[in-house]
């Protein structure tokens, strides 16, 4: 009997009942390079966006062909700009997500109700094909959302030059756009994350505010180059709402209320400029610090042709070597602090415009708003001026959290002016460039069409949403498609973007989607159930980005040295899984609709030896090692290598243009005020008095296992490593749980101003009082969308819930905050996140 | 040859994709359904767990890991009746699961709490290999021995060949011009609990403060 | 008298069939739980160390009567207490078994024997005790009771003795010695173990003997109770001493002494130690039924002690390592302490196998006297051994 049970345990184990010796190594693999029975493929990880080199083993097992080993592609002698993170280890187990789409699929019952049918590709391109051709006189009406994937760049372009629509756009306004549009102010156009690289390795102090190196998103090489950068010891400074992983690596951190960094940021201005910290060799040379405005009306004093810069302006600064006032070009030593008197009326430099803009910003002014000590301001402004140029503050990546986060970045990159750290060694770089790559649907015959009827971006514009940017305006897309203007949408194409998940709508929105009259009809393609494809008419199932050959090659996103990379198929999908990639899908309708010729194919191959000819390589390379270097080094100079699109070409610390463009904002707590003010997060200013007992920021985080392309969080691995952290959940401060009389583990309601979710709390000192944290997108607003899915199968009808693999009691900000409130019109709508309160209720 | 890794803490960046390795390479198995999982949460599962750790090296919470430290003088072996666990020729403390009795001394044995023990189904589909998880057996760390191709060669395990970050390092202590030997000399490299005379061959690199040390890497010239 | 031997059979076997169960249900468990590595050893583990320890302890006393001072009244008990020693071996050894999670390996032991490990050296001790045990009881069958102050008598008692004696201070001593779990039982553990083993033999003496046979071998046995208990609880209070001086250990004090296992540990000094201590003899001359229940609570009360001192060591190893405590604090949270604890007390299948042990000792023990021919001069008739 004993014998008997003990074989039933054994049976569950390895085959050993008999004693006998070990078989040892039976299955022996290799170590480095492939062992016999394994493949190689390259190819570049997609979770993120950021397109990180990729070598996977490829073996067959159990009957499947499994992604083995995945390891990141390198050459070796520039390791440094190569990286991958966790996140494509996990592909092995996301071919099989329980969530996964597996054939065409076509809305049965009303729309939003998540129930579907199955139907063939040939149904498929059909209606799809039909729908469109009812729109194409009204092309406008056709709103094309592509984001992830190898091709997103390709669809939205093909679609607009095929059927001339200008509504193209991504989710990049819920981003990074904030830091983009603050920028402008210095840089004369718009400049988002990729622009610049923080030289880590060289850096002797870096200060890192909302940006996480360690868990972002789009963040590997950058990654890589900031551990060697703790290797190097670099004094690491970081300002956050929560610890984490960078906090730990931190010499100095302070956890700060959310979206106050700003205060901290022009305290530390203020502290440079009264101590006269700065660099004023780099000042007087790259930027505009030293030109004289008219104190009474805030004007430029004189602008003049640059002889040295075509089509740019010199100005009139004051010579300190002849005390005479002069242009620029001719002065020997201009002034940065000169005060005086030019034609009987006040003049200024601008540094001295600066100074006296954030004198009232004190350490201890700061210290009141955020609780960094005043006397840990002045030190950290004294020594990164100390530490400077080897030293700045990250220009970070999201720019979409708090209203001031514009700001906080134009704030920021001033700084790294002012210590003369932009564009020098161990400073913030500049990226080497960034490579063209042809479209292949240019190279197949496409017969495009001009663009017609105006967007709706512009439409917005006129109503008074200032400066959106063009390609970047999904939460302008979510407020047109609420508010049924300018137009209802003819033909929603949403490719790869989890539009309800990503964008701030909530019940609004998804109220808004259910409405046939303001959308006719929504195609998604995807790889997963998620919250959009609740709401789409027609659901197509496209494949994991390393399931099939990519028609373009790529470059890794954030490469500041460009590195080209190949996606080249890994293994097929999953049996049973009928996905096919986008391209195949725009070419078997663009045929359908005329757009291209009935025989017109695109080989994925050909199209990429065509694009890497272009750039001057050879493809056969490419292909032989997954990727290739454009260039080797940053670059290192403080405009990029030539002048600015400012009026004077330099760095301009006060943009001419815009100071008078946005005179009337002088004064004012306003994104739009040229000069650096604090403006309060539109937390804080809704409750002036303090949030009360229930009250909390909401604050989402990516962690390291999270990415904005959410079949993420249906991992099982990922869940457990969630779990395992103790991040799975709401945290919250002891102080602010013992007086709800919550506990760990509890359930509670987190009731945002346009909708809610169900969240599980985690009690944590690891956290900001006032917020509540929580990873991204692991929560559905069940009261606005769907979360079990019926799909109708030849075999009859399959069940499909979302988080099948458990989890989902996180947050999701967007399914809770305002569309109308959470945003800056003043940054062309983008939205602000974090930026509201919710309430916390025990359940 | 005696084979040893090194964790550097200031290089990880804590993505955890040598948990995620292991487990696909030592405890998912393999079949025409996909991966099949133990039950449980996985991440206890995987041979090298991210942990917080707050001793024995600083005052404040850091991250490690929790791994066979496949120490030179390893109690599990010493307790083990059988000698199921045993010492390779190059310093691996592995497992015989025909040998185990499964008494549970060596999980007992062990004080780095390197050694889990999986009592649920067996995950469905083909392992890797026989080392890999299998219920009722206390399983450790392997240093992914099956993937040795030759005696006295070096191989890379599969949370070494994950990480892209340079801080998982493997070598020979024997080879005084290996690295991983090389920063153990120079005790860079440092061992857990080094008092309790296990003599472990997992190091870690700690923490280091910025202002705390002197910078030592050479600089990148200027434009 | 025969009556009551076929109400402890039945019982017996009633509780041997649930043994079987609980071992089955042991055996046969599917769950995941981090438990099972952080706090491995449970109820059963305890369960036949307390066996192993009351077999040894049965044997050692009346080896040693026999042999040093020749006591003739033990020498008549001898066939009893030798078949008491063996019903209480042959539960413990099969628990030792039914524990192991891969019990078809168990060839091993002997075909792959590690002379480091303690655990493989119980492997040895134990058939070697069990071989000169049954060797003396058959002698004592074939031969007589007075055989076995004969020189090839006493010469088995003393290997027996031997061989009792050293497992039982090796079995202690795995518990006892190990890096990991400081102060388990601190370093008097293997002398704790002999004595703890002396106090079981003789309470299970009281129980065996007054049960049918000699009262001078039982009062004696009951005699030795006290001297036993006061011994055992110097140890005790000694391994505490240890443990509270010794950082890492100190933990396992606390916890026995005035944390979660106090509920544990202070019922187990009162019905282990001071029971037998004060009423262990008193009890035992008023009757045999006051005595075994005496000696029974005895039992139970050193049951209560293992298993404290057991539970007490992995738990303080969680807190007192840092490994370990942040493992159980990512695998099982914050209530580590308290999962840890239910796991070690209350885990359903190892419960109904020790209350199954006691079972199958009855069984065993009542089978025995029935039909084996045990009684003081008694003639096997049949088959070598039996009446």
């Amino acid at each position: 009997m004993l014998k008997l049970s003990a074989a039933a345990a054994a049976a569950t184990a390895l085959p050993l009942t008999v004693p006998r010796p070990r078989r040892h190594g039976r299955l022996a693999l290799q170590g480095p390079g492939a062992a016999s029975g394994e493949r190689v493929a390259y190819t570049a990880c997609l979770i993120c966006g950021q397109r990180c080199p990729l070598k996977v083993y490829v073996r067959e097992i159990g009957g499947r062909q499994v992604p083995l080993r995945v390891v990141h592609n390198t050459d070796g002698v520039h390791d440094q700009y190569f990286a991958t993170c966790g996140r494509p280890q996990t592909m092995f187990e996301l071919q099989y997500l329980e969530e996964r789409i597996r054939r065409p699929l076509l809305r049965v019952g009303k729309r939003g109700e998540g129930r579907f049918r199955e139907i063939t590709w040939e149904e498929a391109f059909n209606i799809l094909a039909e729908k469109l051709k009812k729109y194409l006189d009204q092309p406008w009406r056709i709103v094309v959302v592509a984001h992830q994937g190898c091709e997103a760049g390709i669809v939205r372009s093909t679609l607009s030059k095929a059927l001339g629509t200008p509504n193209t756009t991504h989710h990049c306004d819920t981003c990074h756009t904030g830091m983009d549009q603050g920028h402008r102010f210095i840089f004369g156009k718009t400049k988002g994350p990729a622009a610049f690289q923080p030289d880590y390795p060289n850096a002797k102090m870096i200060v890192l505010m909302g940006r996480n190196p360690m868990g972002g998103i789009v963040a590997s090489a950058w990654t890589k180059m900031f551990s060697l950068a703790m290797e190097n010891k670099a004094k690491l400074v970081v300002f956050d709402v929560r610890k984490s992983r960078l906090t730990e690596h931190a010499d100095e951190y302070y956890i700060i209320p959310p979206g106050t960094d700003l205060a901290v940021s022009l305290a530390l201005m203020n502290v440079i400029l009264t101590e006269k910290l700065y660099d004023a060799d780099y000042l007087v040379k790259w930027t505009n610090a030293a030109m004289l405005l008219y104190t009474d009306t805030m004007e430029p004093v004189e602008l003049a042709d640059n002889p040295a810069m075509k089509g740019k302006k010199t100005y009139l600064v004051y010579d300190e070597a002849t005390g005479k006032y002069v242009l620029k070009t001719e002065a020997r030593k201009p002034s940065l602090e000169h005060e005086g008197t030019y034609n009987g009326r006040p003049v200024k430099t601008v540094l001295a415009v600066l100074r006296d803009a954030v004198k009232n910003y004190t350490p201890e002014w700061a210290e009141k708003i955020t609780g960094v000590p005043a006397d840990a301001i002045r030190r950290l402004a004294r020594e990164l001026a100390e530490a400077a140029p080897k030293a700045f503050i990250d220009h970070g990546y999201k720019g979409a959290r708090y209203y001031n986060e514009g700001m906080l970045k134009r704030v920021n990159m001033m700084i790294n002016i002012l210590l003369g750290s932009l564009g020098r060694p161990g400073g913030l770089a500049y990226p080497a460039g960034k490579p063209h790559l042809v479209n292949p649907f240019s190279l197949i015959g496409l017969k495009t069409t001009s663009v017609k009827g105006t967007p709706i971006y512009k439409y917005w514009a006129e109503k008074g949403v200032v400066n959106p940017i063009s390609k970047c305006w999904s939460m302008l897309l979510v407020r047109s498609i609420i508010e049924g203007k300018p137009y209802p949408i003819g033909v929603l194409i949403i490719s790869r973007e989890n539009l309800v998940s990503h964008a701030i709508g909530g019940r609004k929105l998804a109220e808004a989607l259910r409405d046939e009259k303001r959308v006719d009809f929504i195609v998604v393609m995807d790889t997963t159930f998620n919250e959009t494809v609740a709401y789409a008419d027609l659901v197509l199932p496209v494949p994991f980005f390393f399931e099939y050959e990519s028609p373009t090659l790529s470059y890794a996103k954030k490469s500041y040295v460009s590195i080209i990379t190949d996606l080249q198929k890994v293994v097929d999908p999953p049996p049973g899984v009928e996905a096919k990639p986008e391209y195949e899908i725009l070419l078997e309708v663009l045929k359908r609709l005329g757009k291209l010729p009935a025989d017109a194919k695109i080989d994925p191959v050909t199209v990429k030896t065509e694009q890497a000819k272009k750039l001057g390589l050879d493809y056969r390379g490419i292909r032989r090692r997954g990727f290739a270097l454009l260039w080797t080094k940053p670059k290192y100079h403080p405009w990029g290598g030539k002048p600015l699109p400012t009026v004077t070409g330099e760095l301009e610390l006060v943009n001419v243009k815009l100071l008078s463009e946005y005179h009337d904002y002088l004064g004012k707590e306003s994104p739009l005020n040229p000069l650096p003010v604090w403006i309060p997060p539109l937390w804080m200013k809704q409750r002036k008095s303090g949030l009360g007992g229930d009250e909390f920021v909401p604050v989402e985080f990516q962690d390291q296992l999270t990415a904005v392309n959410t079949f993420m969080r249906f991992s099982r691995i990922v869940r457990d490593a969630l779990e395992w952290k103790k991040v799975y959940g709401v945290i919250i401060h002891p102080e602010r749980a013992k007086r709800l009389g919550l506990r760990t583990g509890d359930t509670v309601r987190v009731r945002g101003p346009v909708g809610e979710v169900k969240a599980r709390v985690i009690v944590s000192e690891d956290v900001h009082p006032v917020v509540l944290a929580a990873p991204h997108a692991t929560a559905v607003d069940t009261g606005a969308v769907p979360v079990e899915f019926t799909v109708e199968t030849k075999n009859g009808a399959r069940k499909v819930r979302l988080f099948s693999n458990g989890g989902g009691y996180g947050i999701n900000n967007n399914f809770l905050a305002n569309p109308f409130v959470s945003v800056v019109p003043e940054e062309g709508y983008r939205a602000a996140q974090h930026d509201f309160i919710v309430k916390v209720e025990k359940l | 040859m005696r084979v040893a890794m090194i964790i550097d803490l200031n290089k990880c960046v804590g993505c955890l994709a040598c948990t995620i390795a292991c487990i696909r390479e030592n405890i998912a198995r393999y079949g025409e359904e996909g991966p099949g999982f133990p039950e449980g949460n996985l991440t206890y599962y995987a041979r090298t767990k991210p942990v917080m750790l707050t001793q024995p090296y600083v005052a404040e919470a850091v991250h490690a890991f929790i791994q066979c430290m496949h120490c030179d003088d390893p109690p599990c072996m010493h307790v083990c009746p059988t000698g199921a666990t045993y010492k390779t020729k190059d310093g691996v403390v592995m497992l015989d699961h025909s040998k185990c009795i499964g008494c549970r001394a060596c999980v007992i044995a062990c004080p780095y709490g390197a050694r889990t023990v999986y009592r649920g189904p067996a995950p469905r589909g083909e392992p890797v290999s026989l080392e890999s998880l299998a219920p009722g057996y206390p399983d450790k760390c392997t240093f992914c021995s099956h993937r040795r191709t030759a005696e006295g060669e070096l191989w890379t395990p599969a949370c070494v060949e994950a990480c892209a970050f340079g801080a998982r390092l493997f070598g020979d202590l024997d080879n005084p011009g290996d690295p991983v030997a090389r920063m153990v000399a120079e005790g860079r490299a440092l061992a857990l609990y080094p008092a309790m005379g296990t003599e472990p061959k997992l190091f870690f690199v700690p923490p280091m403060r910025g202002p705390a040390v002197p910078r030592k890497r050479e600089e990148v010239s200027g434009q | 008298m025969r009556r009551g031997l076929a109400a402890l059979g039945v019982v017996g076997l009633v509780l041997t069939l649930l043994y079987a169960y609980a071992v089955y249900r042991y055996q046969t468990l599917s769950e995941a739980s981090p438990l099972h590595a952080l706090v491995p050893w449970g109820l059963m583990v305890t369960g036949y160390i307390m066996f192993a320890f009351s077999s040894g302890g049965v044997f050692d006393s009346m080896a040693i009567r026999l042999v040093f001072y020749g006591e003739e009244h033990e020498a008549r008990a001898a066939r009893r207490l030798m078949w008491l020693a063996l019903a209480l071996l042959i539960p413990g050894v099969v628990t030792v078994f039914a524990d192991l999670l891969h019990v078809e390996h168990s060839p091993w032991i002997y075909l792959g024997f590690n002379p480091s490990s303690r655990m493989a050296w119980n492997g040895v001790l134990y058939v070697l005790y069990a071989v000169f045990l049954l060797a003396a009881l058959l002698y004592a069958i074939r031969r007589g009771d007075e055989a076995l102050l004969t020189r090839p008598g006493k010469a088995l008692l003393v290997c027996g003795l031997v061989t009792s004696l050293a497992l039982e201070y090796n079995l202690a001593m795995v518990y006892g010695v190990n890096a990991a779990v400081p102060g388990w039982l601190a370093a008097p553990a293997g002398i704790l173990g002999v004595a703890l083993a002396f106090l079981l033999g003789a309470a299970w003496t009281v129980i065996g003997l007054g049960i049918e046979g000699e009262e001078e071998a039982r009062r004696a046995a009951a005699r030795e109770m006290t001297l036993a208990a006061a011994a055992v609880g110097f140890l005790t209070l000694w391994t505490l001493i240890q443990e509270w001086s010794w950082g890492l250990a100190k933990p396992a004090e606390e916890i026995m002494v005035s944390g979660k296992l106090a509920v544990v540990f202070w019922p187990a000094v009162v019905l282990g130690i001071l029971v037998p201590l004060f009423t262990g003899y008193p009890l035992s001359r008023r009757g045999r039924v006051a005595g075994a229940v005496a000696a029974a609570i005895t039992v139970f009360g050193l049951f209560l002690l293992l298993h404290g001192i057991t539970a007490a060591g992995q738990v303080a190893r969680l807190e007192a390592l840092e490994t370990y405590n942040t493992l159980s604090i990512h695998a099982l949270g914050a209530g580590y302490v308290d999962e840890a604890l239910h796991e070690l007390l209350a885990s359903p299948p190892e419960l109904l196998a020790v209350v199954g042990e006691f079972g199958l000792w009855m069984l065993l023990y009542a089978a025995g006297l029935a039909v084996l021919a045990l009684r003081p001069g008694e003639k096997p008739r049949r088959l070598l051994v039996f009446r």
